[in-house]
Order: C-alpha cells, then sequence, then structure tokens
C-alpha cells in the first residue's frame, strides 16, 4: 500500500526575489535547491559538474525571476523548466552519456514505488501528476522517468530499450497528455 | 494543424529541449506545466552537499549585492570546469569565485565579474588583473575587426598570455543579451591543436546599457599557438562546434 505523500500548496517567493529581496533568494534556496541538486544528481551524477550546474541554474533563476507569471503555471513549474533545460545542455555538451545510477540506489526515496521520504512535500500539480505516474504501466511509467527526470533524449531510451522511437515519442506523449488533463485546471488562460 | 498534432509537436520540443516558439503556444505552455509536474513527481528533493550549499548562499549574496549596486551580472563558466587530459574526468571545483571584496571595487567601476576559480580568489579587479597580464612578458594584443550587420558598431581587443593560459575580452558596441535565448561564446583558433575545430573559451553575457564590458576567460584546453579569437552567438550554454556561418567578431593576431 502507497504511503501517502503529503500535499502542499505555497505562495511563489520569485517576485520579491525579482525585487532584490534577499530574504526571498533565500528562501528560494531552501525551497528549491533540494529538486535541482536532485536532478542535477541524476542527470550529472554526484560531480562537480553537478555542482556546477546548479549554481549556474540558480543564477539563470534569478535573473528571470521577473519573466514568473502565475497565471502561465506554478512556481516549481518554472523551477523545475530552467532546471531541465540547463540539465539537457550540460548532458549534450558531454562527449559521453553520463553514468546513471542504478536505479536500486533511487528506490529509497521513490515516491512512484509508494517509499517516499514522509517529509516530501508535492505541491497540488505534482501530487495530481504522481497519480497519473502510479496508473501507468511498469514500461510507461520508466521511459517518462528516464525522460523527464534524467534527460534522456527519445533516441536514447529507443537505443536503452529496443523500443521503437515512434513508440517511446508515444508513449511520453500519452503520459503527458494524461498529467494535463488532471491538472488541465491551472493552465486554462 | 489540429489540436492533437500541435499538441504532439509541443510535447516533443518541451521533452527534447528544444526552444518554444515566442510567446509559447497553448500546447506548449501545458506541455511544460505537464513536465515539470511529473519531474517533481519523479525526482523527491536531496539534501544538498555542503560546499554547493555554502556557495549557493555566496551566489545569492553577491547577485544581490550586484542588483542592489544597479548592475546586471556577468558570468564566466569558462573556469568553471576544466578538463583532464590524463583521466577524462572533471576536476573539482573547490572555491565559487563570489569575490566580495573585488565585486565592491567593480562595483565602484561600474561593472562586476561574477568568477569562478580553483585557487584562492584573488583581491584584485578585473580590470587590474588585465593591465597587469597585458604587462606581462609575450603577453599578445589584437584588436576586433568591425563585426556584420547588427554587429558593426562592435569595438574591442583581446589580450592572451599563452604562459598562463590567461585572457581578457574588451568589448564596446556589441548588443547585449538575453542568457535566456542565447549567450555570446568565444572560440581561439590554434592550429597547433586543431586546424579545423577551434577551441572553446566559454560563454559570457552582455548586460543591457551599453558601455564597455570586460570578460576574463581561461579555456579548458591548453592553448600553443593561438591564430584568431571568434564571438559567435549560440544558445544558452553554449555550443560544442559552433554551425554559425557568421561570427559576430573576429580578432586576428
Amino acid at each position: 500500500m502507497p504511503m501517502p505523500v503529503l500535499m502542499e500548496t505555497i505562495d511563489p517567493l520569485l517576485p520579491a526575489v525579482a525585487a532584490g529581496d534577499r530574504s526571498a533568494m533565500e528562501s528560494c534556496l531552501e525551497r528549491y535547491e533540494g529538486l535541482v541538486w536532485a536532478l542535477a544528481r541524476r542527470g550529472l551524477g554526484p560531480t562537480p559538474e553537478a555542482e556546477d550546474i546548479v549554481q549556474e541554474i540558480f543564477i539563470e533563476l534569478w535573473r528571470s525571476a521577473a519573466r514568473f507569471n502565475p497565471l502561465a503555471g506554478s512556481e516549481a513549474a518554472f523551477v523545475a523548466t530552467i532546471a531541465r533545460r540547463r540539465l539537457i545542455d550540460a548532458r549534450r555538451r558531454r562527449s559521453r552519456r553520463p553514468e546513471s545510477l542504478p536505479l536500486d540506489e533511487l528506490r529509497d526515496s521513490d515516491p512512484i514505488h509508494g517509499n517516499a521520504d514522509p517529509e516530501t512535500r508535492l505541491d497540488d500539480e505534482a501530487m495530481r501528476a504522481l497519480q497519473v505516474l502510479r496508473s501507468l504501466p511498469e514500461e510507461d511509467r520508466r521511459m517518462m522517468e528516464w525522460s523527464l527526470a534524467d534527460g534522456m533524449s527519445h533516441a536514447e531510451i529507443s537505443d536503452r530499450t529496443g523500443t521503437p522511437l515512434g513508440t517511446v515519442k508515444s508513449v511520453i506523449r500519452r503520459g503527458l497528455s494524461k498529467i494535463r488533463q488532471v491538472i488541465g485546471r491551472n493552465t486554462t488562460p | 494543424m489540429n489540436d492533437e498534432s500541435r499538441w504532439e509537436e509541443a510535447v516533443d520540443r518541451v521533452v527534447e529541449g528544444v526552444a518554444s516558439p515566442n510567446p509559447p503556444s497553448r500546447e506548449d505552455q501545458d506541455a511544460t506545466t505537464a513536465s515539470a509536474a511529473a519531474i517533481r513527481a519523479l525526482v523527491p528533493p536531496e539534501k544538498v552537499p555542503a560546499g554547493l550549499r555554502d556557495r549557493l548562499r555566496r551566489d545569492a549574496d553577491g547577485f544581490a549585492t550586484a542588483r542592489e549596486a544597479g548592475t546586471d551580472v556577468l558570468l564566466f563558466p569558462a573556469r568553471a570546469r576544466k578538463h583532464s587530459t590524463s583521466t577524462n574526468h572533471w576536476f573539482p571545483l573547490r572555491a565559487w569565485g563570489w569575490q566580495v571584496a573585488a565585486a565592491a571595487a567593480l562595483l565602484l567601476a561600474g561593472w562586476i565579474g561574477f568568477q569562478r576559480t580553483d585557487g584562492p580568489p584573488s583581491p584584485l579587479p578585473l580590470n587590474v588583473q588585465r593591465e597587469r597580464l597585458v604587462g606581462s612578458l609575450g603577453t599578445l594584443n589584437a584588436r576586433f575587426a568591425p563585426g556584420f550587420d547588427r554587429y558593426a558598431g562592435l569595438e574591442g581587443d583581446v589580450v592572451w598570455s599563452t604562459d598562463s593560459q590567461d585572457g581578457f575580452l574588451r568589448l564596446r558596441g556589441i548588443p547585449a543579451n538575453n542568457p535566456a535565448n542565447a549567450q555570446y561564446q568565444l572560440w581561439i583558433v590554434d592550429p597547433e591543436r586543431d586546424d579545423q575545430f577551434p577551441v572553446d573559451g566559454g560563454v559570457f553575457d552582455i548586460p543591457p546599457g551599453g558601455g564597455e564590458t570586460l570578460v576574463r576567460f581561461q579555456p579548458r584546453l591548453p592553448i600553443s599557438k593561438p591564430t584568431a579569437f571568434v564571438i559567435t552567438r549560440e544558445q544558452p550554454g553554449g555550443v560544442v562546434k559552433s554551425r554559425n556561418a557568421k561570427p559576430v567578431a573576429i580578432a586576428r593576431l
């Protein structure tokens, strides 16, 4: 039986960051550094390069804070999007595929398998996405995880699994379409 | 194109990290929101290493200081990652040099540099460091030729020391960039290394407001006999090999 994952609704900090509020910058770090570091470590391994990228992501976040529009999406989505783009760029700059962590190392805090850290807090959108992901077949969920959380390209996933490229794309499109449906109310202009 | 096709294209763009149209379509916004929600569901936050945690807070302090002084900030990632030719691993990054003392001096001069170093932070402002390099034996100097089109007003020069593998760009009249859309990238042509592919000198930003911008660069790969320094405009973070047919500016030695 999956453990419950607590849901949390939070007020955005980026408008205050854009105004130069130092305490908001500190709060922003407290709120998102764990997520950004986790993404970087997954994508690049626990390397100095991953730490380097985390710093670049936060600088970009602070510089971009004024562009955050709460009507277009949540603050957490804004942060995750900036982080993921930077990480994809970093992966592409690498001449070799990064060594990914064995999945067993990730299981201790894997919310999909229901053994999430009880302290884990998910906002409303992420909570809905988690419910969709839990409902997917294991193979589909794994492809979405490699694509979205690890930054692997469609082609890399196809190579890794032997699944036709078109099927990989369809799986990810379908999964995100389901998530879009359950959180769609937040994205309607 | 129907709604389904637009959605599929938007998902593919977002998932593969391809830039969305500007302004983004509703499908692009939805795909971004959905993928970001999935990421947050899939990736539990992790405890940040203590060293990184400290550097992030120094970054925040340096950034806030620069903003309070009414200046924009420049990021010099070229020093962040030095490549080991023997092991093909990245050297550890030991220090993220938000050099507070230097920053205060730079603010007085009207600009600030964000710089990461692998050694002890230098107390000297970049313009002083540049002048010292200019006065060193064997330092090379070249002027940038005026660029094409919107870069026709560009003026500037480059100084480079092969002995110390250290250089500075001094630029004026180059359009500001939005780092979210594009960044400038420096390339160093060194036929001794490779006569086809120049060496990446790192990416940098030009803040709005005009004026002179000073950029320090330290390429990841050793340079022995440079013959030209080339600036291109690339995607954020730079590229491994530039496909730009038209450079922003070239300085030939």
